[in-house]
């Protein structure tokens, strides 16, 4: 099953990746065969089967609802590259 | 022998004695790092005079007559995945190379409260994707042994500052590998603990179903010992398992009885280098010599395992690492 480049563009759109022409060929090409490769478990039937979601039985690991002390907020935003108050500032992702 | 070549068992047995301090001791790891990690490279960053204080802080503890930590004066190199408050927490990447974590994560918790000198963070394939410590963002690491060679990864730094004697312990972590690949490519013994044994606290998540710390040393005791100190139950993570750590170093020599293996024939098919399949079996008689039964089973889910492994680590890893 080949991507198209429009795919794998979009792809990296959402990644915010940018592709030269010939990285883009590449890149479709590599990931058609990854896709290709994943895409034999479509052969396993899995009717019946409990989806896993610990190797162990742990069920709703939970805490009392009871606050505990923890980073301050300059602890916190030790690493903002720019900070507007109590606020990490970043680039806008959302239009 | 030299200082630098002993296990960290016998480091502690020289200090318990008096033999050395901790402070000679980790002047002699600074030192071996000094003189290697140039060729080795498996630092990514090593604060000298920090690692000094540490060791005199144990030494005056000691002198002071309190109980000493497990791993007192041992020096243990931490792999730069592991968030260490106040010291540079890169993940082998540029995108990191100024993260100063505000936090320590719950194994370095438990190797300081061991008394153990945090020597350096080692390097390491970039957020732990790569098996060969080729794709960190700042250096490769080369194998000790032949420094053409590639020491192995994600854990590479870590794998080799041990095969190097920079370092008696380390820490890596390990996803698909990355503790137990390097451990052997360069020789010395590496152990990825069950899922939930070891607390993902402080630890930058690749794939959050598959991480664990653990140790790397030159014997199984060692291993043992830093098992001892790193396993256990934390609050803090929520897929870390409530039970309690078995005292690993006091049952290091009880017989291996009743043990049965089973050996899945999927692993032995096509593929396999001839060499790697004679020393598994070799592996294989020696537990048997030693009363383990060795039973031939069948898991036919092992051919998918792989493409299994694709989706659920690069899945987990996007959303880990989105931004």
């Amino acid at each position: 099953m080949a991507l198209t480049g429009d795919q794998v563009r979009w792809v990296a759109h959402l990644a915010r990746l940018e592709f030269a022409p010939d990285e883009l060929a590449v890149f479709t090409e590599q990931l058609s065969r990854i896709v290709d490769y994943v895409n034999q478990l479509q052969a396993i039937n899995t009717e019946g089967v409990e989806p896993l979601n610990h190797a162990l039985p742990i069920r709703n690991v939970f805490r009392p609802d009871e606050p505990t002390p923890s980073l301050s907020v300059d602890e916190a935003l030790s690493n903002a590259p720019d900070r507007k108050g109590d606020f990490y500032s970043v680039p806008a992702v959302l239009d | 022998m030299e200082l630098i070549e002993h296990t960290a068992h016998d480091l502690l047995e020289l200090m318990n004695k008096g033999d050395f301090n901790a402070a000679q001791v980790t002047t002699a790891f600074l030192q071996a790092i000094r003189d290697r990690d140039h060729r080795v490279q498996a630092f990514l960053s090593v604060d000298e005079s920090d690692a000094l204080a540490q060791a005199v802080a144990v030494d005056q503890k000691r002198k002071s007559g309190k109980p000493m930590g497990k791993l007192a004066g041992v020096p243990v190199a931490i792999k730069d995945v592991l968030c260490t408050k106040g010291q540079p927490t890169t993940c082998g990447s540029k995108m990191l190379q100024n993260f100063v974590p505000p936090y320590d994560a719950h194994v370095i918790t438990r190797l300081r409260e061991a008394d153990a000198v945090l020597i350096g963070k080692t390097n390491m394939d970039e957020f732990a994707m790569g098996s060969s410590t080729e794709n960190s963002a700042f250096q490769v690491t080369k194998n000790p042994w032949d420094l053409t060679r590639i020491p192995g990864g994600s854990s590479g730094g870590s794998a080799a500052a041990v095969a190097a004697c920079e370092a008696p312990l380390s820490i890596g972590s390990d996803t698909g590998g990355s503790i137990r690949q390097p451990a052997s490519l360069c020789g010395i013994v590496g152990m990825k603990p069950t899922y939930g044994r070891v607390s993902r606290f402080g630890l930058v998540a690749f794939a959050s179903s598959l991480d664990q710390i653990g140790p790397f040393s030159h014997d199984v005791r060692d291993a043992a010992l830093l098992m001892e100190v790193i396993a256990g139950h934390d609050a803090r993570d929520s897929t870390s398992v409530d039970r309690p750590v078995p005292p690993y170093t006091q049952t290091l020599d009880k017989p291996v009885k009743p043990l049965t293996i089973g050996v899945a024939r999927e692993y032995f098919g096509e593929g396999l280098d001839p060499e790697v399949e004679k020393s598994v079996r070799a592996a294989l008689d020696v537990y048997r010599g030693l009363g383990a039964t060795i039973k031939d089973v069948s898991l036919p889910s092992s051919p998918y395992a792989v493409a299994v492994y694709y989706i659920v680590a690069t899945a987990e890893a996007s959303s880990n690492l989105a931004r």
